[in-house]
């Protein structure tokens, strides 16, 4: 599987802006206005969600960088956003 | 340490203050027969001349030396100009070691940032902090522990003694040559002085700074020319147009029209909503807004309220010149039209802070308060309230007023958005307590109300009103439903603030946020 | 299946987290979480996976949820409907429905991923919107097309564009299509739902506006902003007069069940029976409570 860098989302309040990336390497970077008080939950977050991409996908262990600017989002819209960007960037449509 | 009435571990004594008394409840320090601190005596030749050319001037005329202690008003808010040009020219004298005692603190006072880190103040004491200043404090940066105090607070400090203003600089709009002034009368108004008083009657020295010295004596008298040492005339003073915004702005804010109706359908069906009631709004868009929804309430049902009090907004203005209200009692003008009210409408009375909060006159209007509606940046299940530092533990907003009504009202209402950022306003502790549990009464969010469980009688009329109660840890838990639950901020064990208590004693401290 | 009252439907743009996580507080009868024309074309994947996370995630209560998806000419149509019908909303908005045949249309798309998800085919609800001069003509047609049919709606924007005039505040140029949708609903039996009202700071014109439509018969209104909710719900709000003398009237009508009744002098026939319940109804009292 190919991937291209791709964004969604915003730096809107209560959004954020998540990019895909090809990357030697699997990492997650994040960053958050509420980081103190959330960054292990926007981390599971965006480990349920590419785990939930990769099965209804059939990819193994892409190799990708997945950044996140978070400004507040609720997980409804973490998830989405990183499915979205995983889908943009592997170009499924 | 000992632990105090709400729970929070309170140093014996600490760095700048001495000794330190805990909080021990709303009701628990009963005045003592003590003097009143005041001014000095001063006698001044006849042919001494108050109009002095420049701020460093009135500095110089007034002795201001390393150490002393100086203060301001906020009423400009975030239009203020007077701060920033007093402190340049305090600092251009080479006078250190301040403490600034301001009635609070706007977002324009982060240019004086630089003053602090250069020791030109070292202590603060004040309602609020924000932004940068907020900064500095929560990182320890200011060499003593910044003192929040409510608005009725800083009254009693002042007239006790416990701030000794050695000059008062007061922006004075409305300005005339014998040193008469007022805030409405001027081309650039800010409304009442209500801050200023206390400050005028009891600081050493009171240089007033005005944009324009009237040659003909003013009519409307708010302090009296034989308070006022020394006049500085310099170009700009402060925005009016400034003053509404931030915490006092006129919302359009669905959520905060949501919130607003809420606590006015709640108001509306309490029993303390009938002819002659009397109520006051907070600062925050929904409180302020809390008047507007209640005035449709009124009318329907044919009541006229008594009195209304505080930050006075255009709303409340409305109410007067419909007559839906009999006066208003003006600390502090949120906005443009309340300061022309105040300046042709006698029934807009101004009053200063300790007519307003002091806890230890003859009776401050707070305790003839029926209703009050506050604002919250976090309140936990024990309905403590904070509104001085964020969720992360940083200081950006102000005390206010919020501790001296929420005691003095027979029904006090704190409505907040359930969350803000991801980050839930229901908490199991506040970060840190301002508003003591003891003295709030209902909970209003867009997604639940809760009461307070030592007021039973609530309840009922609420549900009246057509809203669900919730107890408040259900509240809490169906807010995290959707925010998920924070993780704690770690702080160190360094205090940066103490949280003063309107009776003088000290209900929490700030710690300094670990990076 | 819920009931619901439809005084008012807020339009929700479906990829904006911040308008969604609040859109089930203002009071509005229902949500219409919108994947359509408040999206732009770059972002209707987003929209569509935000929406379907929204509906997911959070208790809507007692507010009725809608999603509008995109039209069958856009290339979005299916994979919104893929996405969506699983989670099962309370109903779907189908844009520009012009007759009987697109209706058919949706019939066999939504049938198909009905029984792919294993639900009960028939399940999913919808609501077409009325958006041109020919589906105003055909409004009974395909009001009455399909059992999955709960409301229909007319757009008044597009409307107004396809027939080649101005939209105005009065609406004079809506009035025709506008009683004829109603009449066609009430004909089929299903919810007649009116088009939205721009002006958000004109609070008289959008009173005057409801006053009309709830005159012609309309069950309700679009929202484009939480502050109008109140206003249309005003409107819709029978007064306490109003709400006596139908409690009244139903008490009368039922002590003296089968026979002719009368009230104060005037006789209390079928029709009076039926409008004091939906004053009733439309005061959120259950009549057979009285």
């Amino acid at each position: 599987m190919d991937f291209i860098r791709c964004e969604t989302g915003s730096l809107e309040s209560s959004d954020c802006l998540v990019t895909v990336e090809p990357s030697n390497n699997f990492s997650i970077d994040i960053k958050s206005t509420v980081d103190r008080q959330f960054y292990n939950s926007i981390l599971t977050d965006i480990k349920k969600t590419l785990e939930k991409w990769c099965k209804d996908n059939n990819i193994n262990n892409p190799l990708i960088k997945i950044t996140i600017d978070d400004r507040g989002a609720l997980t409804f819209a973490i998830k989405a956003r990183v499915y979205t960007a995983l889908n943009r960037s592997a170009n499924i449509v | 340490m000992i632990k105090n009435a709400v729970g929070r571990y309170i140093p014996a004594s600490i760095k700048g203050y001495g000794n330190l008394t805990p909080f021990a409840g709303s009701d628990a320090i009963y005045p003592e027969i003590k003097p009143k601190a005041s001014g000095i005596i001063k006698r001044k030749s006849k042919d001494q001349n108050k109009i002095l050319p420049t701020l460093v001037d009135a500095i110089k005329a007034t002795g201001l030396k390393d150490g002393m202690t100086i203060s301001f008003h906020h009423h400009f808010r975030n239009g203020d100009m007077v701060v920033n040009q007093v402190m340049d020219a305090i600092a251009s004298c080479g006078i250190k070691n301040l403490t600034l005692a301001p009635s609070s603190l706007t977002e324009p006072h982060d240019y004086i940032a630089p003053y602090v880190e250069n020791r030109v103040v070292t202590k603060i004491i004040t309602s609020g902090l924000r932004k940068k200043l907020g900064d500095l404090a929560s990182n320890g940066k200011i060499e003593y522990p910044v003192l929040f105090h409510s608005h009725g607070g800083r009254a009693r400090r002042i007239e006790e003694g416990s701030t000794q203003i050695d000059v008062a600089f007061i922006a004075a709009p409305g300005c005339d040559f014998l040193g008469n002034i007022n805030g409405t009368d001027s081309l650039t108004p800010c409304g009442s002085l209500g801050y200023a008083h206390v400050d005028a009657r009891n600081a050493k020295y009171v240089v007033a700074v005005t944009n324009e010295i009237k040659g003909t004596p003013l009519k409307r008298i708010s302090i009296p020319h034989y308070l006022v040492d020394y006049i500085v005339k310099i170009d700009n003073i402060g925005d009016p147009k400034k003053i509404g915004t931030g915490a006092t702005r006129l919302t359009t804010n669905p959520m905060d029209l949501v919130l607003a109706k809420i606590s006015a359908d709640i108001i509306a069906a309490s029993p303390y909503f009938k002819s002659n009631f009397s109520f006051q709004t907070g600062s925050g868009g929904a409180a302020l807004a809390t008047t507007r929804f209640l005035k449709e309430h009124m009318i329907k049902r044919g009541i006229i309220a008594g009195f209304a009090t505080g930050g006075i907004t255009s709303y409340m203005v409305d109410l007067l010149n419909d007559k839906l209200l009999d006066c208003l009692y003006d600390v502090q003008s949120f906005d443009l039209n309340s300061s022309l009210s105040l300046r042709d409408n006698r029934n807009h009375i101004e009053m200063d802070s300790s007519f307003y909060a002091n806890p230890l006159n003859a009776g401050p209007i707070v305790n003839y308060l029926d209703v009050v509606i506050l604002s919250a940046l976090e309140i936990d299940t024990k309905f403590n309230v904070n509104v001085v530092t964020g969720s992360n533990g940083i200081i950006r907003e102000a005390s206010g007023g919020h501790c001296d009504t929420a005691y003095g009202a027979k029904l006090s209402i704190v409505i907040a958005p359930s969350f803000r950022s991801r980050l839930p306003i229901i908490v199991d502790d506040v970060t840190t307590v301002v508003t003591p549990g003891e003295d709030v009464d209902i909970v209003v969010t867009e997604r639940g109300i809760a009461v307070n469980p030592a007021r039973k009688d609530i309840e009922s009329w609420i549900k009246n009103a057509g809203y669900p109660v919730y107890d408040i840890n259900d509240l809490k838990k169906r807010i995290e439903n959707i925010t998920g639950k924070p993780e704690p901020i770690k702080f160190s064990d360094e205090i940066v603030a103490l949280i003063e208590y309107r009776d003088g004693t000290i209900i929490d401290t700030i710690r300094k946020v670990e990076q | 299946m819920k009931e619901f009252r439809r005084r008012t439907q807020l339009y929700v743009p479906g990829n904006s987290p911040s308008m969604i996580q609040h859109c089930m507080v203002f009071g509005s009868d229902g949500v219409l979480l919108d994947l359509e024309d408040s999206v732009s074309i770059y972002q209707k994947d987003a929209a569509r996976e935000l929406v379907a996370q929204a509906l997911q995630f959070f208790d809507f209560g007692n507010v009725e949820v809608v999603v509008r998806i995109n039209g069958l000419d856009t290339p979005y149509c299916i994979k919104d409907l893929e996405r969506i019908i699983p989670l099962k909303p309370d109903a779907i908005r189908l844009p520009k429905t012009s007759s009987k045949d697109d209706i058919m249309k949706y019939e066999n798309i939504i049938s198909k991923i009905e029984k792919q998800n294993g639900l009960e085919v028939g399940s999913t609800k919808i609501v077409p919107m009325l958006e041109t001069a020919v589906a105003i003509e055909n409004a009974y047609e395909i009001a009455a097309s399909s059992a999955r049919i709960i409301a229909i709606t007319i757009g008044g924007e597009d409307l107004t564009a396809d027939m080649k005039v101005k939209r105005t505040k009065e609406g004079k140029e809506l009035y025709w299509a506008r009683a004829k949708v109603a009449l066609a609903a009430s004909a089929a039996k299903v919810a007649s739902l009116d088009t939205v009202f721009s002006d958000v700071n004109d609070d008289e014109g959008l009173r005057s506006d409801t006053m009309t439509i709830k005159e012609l018969g309309f069950d309700g209104k679009a929202c484009i902003n939480p502050r109008q909710i109140q206003i249309v719900h005003e409107v819709y709000t029978p007064s306490e007069n109003e709400i006596s003398a139908a409690k009244e009237i139903i008490l009368a009508a039922r002590k003296n069940e089968g026979g002719v009744v009368s009230l104060n002098g005037k006789m209390i026939d079928y029709p009076v029976v039926k409008r004091a319940e939906t004053t009733l109804q439309r005061a959120g009292i259950d009549p057979n409570s009285i």
